[in-house]
């Protein structure tokens, strides 16, 4: 099937699903304590990855359907509870198809509890012409949890003919268990805004990602040492420290999708080095 | 007619703003070596102004200064404004601006300056560029309007002192990209608030954070 012919199939649109996973602490590892995954979600069982941390658990998620098209309304609750240590990622890179007059959602719902660790670490979205989608993602964080988010955008007109998507607009949100804001990473930007020889991205860069690595500032990378390693995969890159003491913040831009995928694998490792101390196997997909 | 040269006399770079300290990423993106021409900064700017200041410092002025008599309002404003400031050389650099902003007010007697500065000092507020101009501005009498643009006036003026002062136009050159870009601030300044504080800053983001553990540098961000 081509992309073309997913961006018309029959019979996707408007979809309400809402996926949860809670990993807690238990016999040495961290179990799944609940998996509700309908359609279009597909996730794996839980894979322990990496010697150093076997109580690390690991879990691909992926879409059954071949990306995200019209009118869905996709949401995901992770919760990690305290002392767990969980690793979701993405199968692969997410298409967002032409959605024509109804915009698409993604929300995510991360509760990290005392002293736990989690990870959330996806593959691009790719924005295909006509493609209007929000991204909602809620962290909240508990006293001595660690959480990494790293995600990344990027655009293709598989025709060829440099057609813009239509939107994005997305919303961050990092709060304490008491409710407190830490920060709010918030923007809106339509594909042509990109696409265009504005100033927004730079010459050449055709896709951008970010990262958020929660915590106290002694479980956290050199933020150099960050950007010296997305510059060796061909990503510009900064990394600074967070509002509120909350932790680092990565920006990066890059030439395509591919490239902003190996930093997300990067920035990945870098700080699971620094957090949990070893460098984590790869995850192979 | 008073409101409107109020919003003047704030806006002209005599009044000791501080604003000068500032290039808002511009020298971290000459620094790297992007070559920018005059119409590859003009580019830039305008990003900034579409994407940044109308949708992140306006909303926030805008906000504040609605509530500008009741600062436990402002300074929720101003704490939602460090939120939102990922990129720690623009938050660092925002709140000295706004301490700059807030001295020269305080000393000149604007009303309401030296209860803002006092909340500052006392950490129970954080004295944000966007959040003390709305405090200081509405004390020294400009309406709302004219407190966005001169806002937007200044982050336009801001980019182009720094781009002379770094060489990367002309001071003439200078004149006649601000001249462009003075429709597209009346543009902006007329749009409705967004709901929320959002920005889009990605280049300016990764340029001036990495330029700010340089050595040598002119300006503070």
């Amino acid at each position: 099937m081509k992309p073309a012919d997913y961006a018309e199939g029959p019979g996707v649109v408007g979809r309400s699903r809402r996926a949860e996973l809670v990993f807690g602490r238990g016999g040495g590892r961290s179990a799944l304590m609940r998996q509700i995954a309908p359609y279009p979600f597909h996730v794996t069982r839980p894979f322990a990855l990496d010697a150093a941390r076997s109580d690390l658990a690991t879990l691909y998620l992926q879409s059954a359907s071949g990306g995200i098209y019209r009118g869905d309304r996709l949401d995901l609750s992770l919760e990690v509870r305290a002392g767990a240590a969980a690793h979701v990622t993405s199968q692969a890179a997410t298409v967002v198809h032409d959605t024509g007059a109804e915009r698409a959602r993604q929300s995510t719902r991360i509760v990290v509890g005392p002293d736990a660790f989690a990870a959330l670490t996806l593959d691009p979205l790719i924005l295909f012409p006509g493609a209007a989608l929000t991204v909602e993602t809620a962290i909240e964080i508990a006293d001595g949890a660690l959480a990494i988010l790293i995600d990344g955008v990027a655009w293709h007109d598989f025709t060829g003919e440099g057609r813009p998507f239509g939107s994005l607009v997305t919303e961050t949100t990092v709060h304490d268990p008491a409710g407190r804001l830490l920060l709010a990473d918030r923007s809106s930007i339509t594909g042509e805004e990109l696409s265009a020889a504005s100033g927004l991205l730079g010459p050449e860069r055709g896709a951008y990602g970010s990262a958020l690595l929660l915590g106290v500032a002694e479980r956290l990378p050199d933020p150099a040492a960050i950007e010296d390693a997305l510059d060796a995969l061909g990503c510009h890159a900064a990394s600074s420290p967070l509002p509120n003491g909350a932790g680092l913040g990565v920006r990066m831009v890059a030439a395509n999708g591919g490239r902003i995928t190996a930093g997300v694998e990067a920035i990945f490792a870098i700080a699971v080095e620094a957090m949990l101390g070893f460098t984590p196997a790869r995850r192979r997909k | 007619m008073i409101s409107q040269l109020l919003a003047i006399w704030q806006a002209d770079a005599a009044f000791p703003s501080g604003g000068f300290a500032f290039s808002n990423g511009l020298e971290g993106l000459a620094a790297a070596g992007d070559r920018l021409s005059s119409d590859e900064l003009e580019a830039v700017v305008e990003a900034a102004l579409r994407r940044r200041w109308a949708t992140a410092d306006r909303v926030a002025l805008a906000r504040a200064f609605e509530a500008a008599n009741d600062l436990d309002a402002v300074a929720e404003i101003d704490r939602e404004v460090e939120a939102t400031m990922l990129a720690e050389p623009f938050r660092l650099g925002s709140r000295r601006n706004g301490a700059g902003l807030l001295a020269a007010h305080a000393r000149i007697g604007t009303p309401g300056a030296r209860d803002w500065q006092a909340r500052v000092r006392a950490g129970r507020a954080l004295g944000h560029l966007a959040t003390t101009q709305a405090v200081v501005w509405s004390g020294a009498g400009l309406d709302r309007s004219g407190a966005v643009l001169a806002s937007g006036y200044m982050a336009v003026s801001g980019f182009m002192t720094a781009a002379v002062r770094l060489g990367v136009i002309g001071a003439i050159a200078a004149q006649s990209t601000v001249r462009k870009l003075l429709p597209v601030v009346a543009e902006l300044a007329a749009t409705p608030l967004p709901g929320r504080i959002e920005s889009f800053s990605f280049r300016l983001d990764i340029a001036a954070t990495r330029h700010a553990r340089g050595d040598l540098r002119l300006f503070a961000n």
